[in-house]
């Protein structure tokens, strides 16, 4: 019964895997693909590992280690840089969306520093 | 240690010991002379110590007849010698000048301590017979330790890199709250020292002797380096999903068949020695003494049956 479900697991993993607009050939939804259509011949050995792999990833979906190990907050408004981890982020929310001038001319800023 | 040459601090404490406190502590007189013992390389780092490490006072001078406390704060630069004793005040006195040579030394430590997590040698350049060439044509070593015997990534210069990585990064994130003043010297120093040891084995393990060649790696190391900042960070902040695909395409270079629980563990790993440095103090992190646990702690927390297994149609 539990071998059946299998390939509704991956199915479930690959629709709420977050998508990664930043690098489009390097996706891990390609893993998850793979495993899905290989799910379809799935032999009684490896239907203990496939459920644990897709327990792993239930549990990376679920954040539980965030959770688990939670860091603290002024480790997110670090001393050195408090405005660091929320520009990072603006960036790389950003970047896909860059124009190839936009790209040329932020690289063009970037080497040159005024302080 | 029969020297010839005994020094001045030994030969004091021998020459006024009364048998009372030698019988007394045997354990904590030896100690005492390792201590006070004044080696000639001296260490600018001992200074960024706190007083928390305490030490046993009265050492040579033992007319005392009482038993030494050995829970009494003392200080333990008493007797030191004249450099010794300069180097405290200069420390005291300019500490943004010294903080980079503070920081050069307990880089060094700590990235000693990242560097072994993974270690590998290649017995082939002893021997000078030709190395083993892997599959994705990288040449192949022999390493020890978690990550080469049960998650079976191949002993290759990569595979060192990636996981020195992920150890630096996470000291990366405990030096950035440092004052802004100090922390660029220590982020810079850990690299520094990443670069040294990484060119070091490119020549002595994988004998690239071009210098030209070895610069095109080290370019490429750096790009990796400042990539793995960036997606771990992201993943940092984002949840463990994308830490996940982060860890999965820089240490398992995006292999398609990847042990989803490895990647997990490492995931939890990360997360785990993160929230341990955090709570580390400054002090602390500057003696160059962080120990990484393994990851195989983590499998029990891996493998709990998730509430999502049973909720499937």
């Amino acid at each position: 019964m539990s071998r059946a479900s299998i390939p509704k697991h991956y199915s479930r993993i690959l629709q709420s895997w977050p998508k990664d607009p930043l690098r489009p050939e390097v996706s891990f939804q390609k893993v998850i693909e793979r495993r899905l259509a290989a799910a379809q011949t799935v032999s009684p050995e490896s239907e203990a590992t496939e459920l644990r792999n897709i327990n792993a990833l239930y549990s990376l979906l679920d954040n539980r280690y965030r959770k688990k190990y939670p860091a603290p907050a002024r480790l997110f408004k670090p001393t050195s840089n408090p405005a660091y981890y929320d520009d990072l982020i603006h960036e790389l929310s950003q970047a896909p969306n860059r124009s190839w001038l936009q790209r040329f001319m932020t690289k063009l800023k970037g080497t040159i520093r005024l302080s | 240690m029969a020297s010839k040459n005994a020094c001045k601090v030994c030969l004091r404490a021998l020459r006024n010991r009364s048998p009372q406190s030698i019988q007394s502590h045997p354990i904590s007189n030896s100690r005492l002379i390792n201590i006070y013992h004044p080696s000639t390389s001296i260490s600018i780092r001992n200074f960024s110590r706190n007083s928390r490490f305490q030490a046993v006072p009265e050492v040579t001078s033992t007319d005392n007849q009482e038993p030494a406390n050995p829970l009494a704060k003392g200080d333990l630069l008493k007797d030191a010698p004249t450099a010794i004793s300069l180097a405290k005040q200069l420390r005291k006195r300019a500490t943004g000048a010294t903080e980079t040579y503070v920081a050069y030394g307990s880089t060094e430590a700590l990235f000693k301590i990242c560097a072994q997590q993974a270690d590998y040698d290649v017995p082939q350049v002893k021997e000078k017979v030709p190395t083993p060439i892997s599959e994705s044509g990288e040449e192949l070593g022999v390493g020890e330790g978690w990550w080469y015997k049960d998650v079976y990534l191949t002993p290759t210069f990569n595979t060192w890199a990636q996981v020195t990585f992920l150890h630096m990064y996470i000291l990366t994130v405990r030096f950035r709250l440092f004052p802004p003043d100090h922390a660029p010297s220590w982020h810079q120093h850990l690299l520094d020292h990443f670069f040294f040891e990484a060119e070091r084995r490119m020549t002595e393990l994988h004998g690239l002797v071009s210098g030209g060649v070895r610069a095109r790696y080290l370019k490429d190391l750096f790009i990796q380096w400042r990539g793995i900042l960036a997606a771990y960070d992201e993943g940092l902040v984002k949840g463990d999903a994308v830490l996940a695909a982060a860890v999965w395409r820089n240490i398992f270079k995006g292999a398609e068949d990847v042990d989803a629980v490895a990647v997990a563990m490492i995931v939890s790993y990360l997360r785990r020695e993160v929230s341990g440095v955090a709570g580390l103090t400054d002090e602390e992190i500057a003696s160059g003494i962080v120990e990484f646990g393994s990851p195989m702690g983590e499998r029990n927390v891996v493998l709990m049956e998730s509430h999502l297994m049973k909720t499937i149609d």
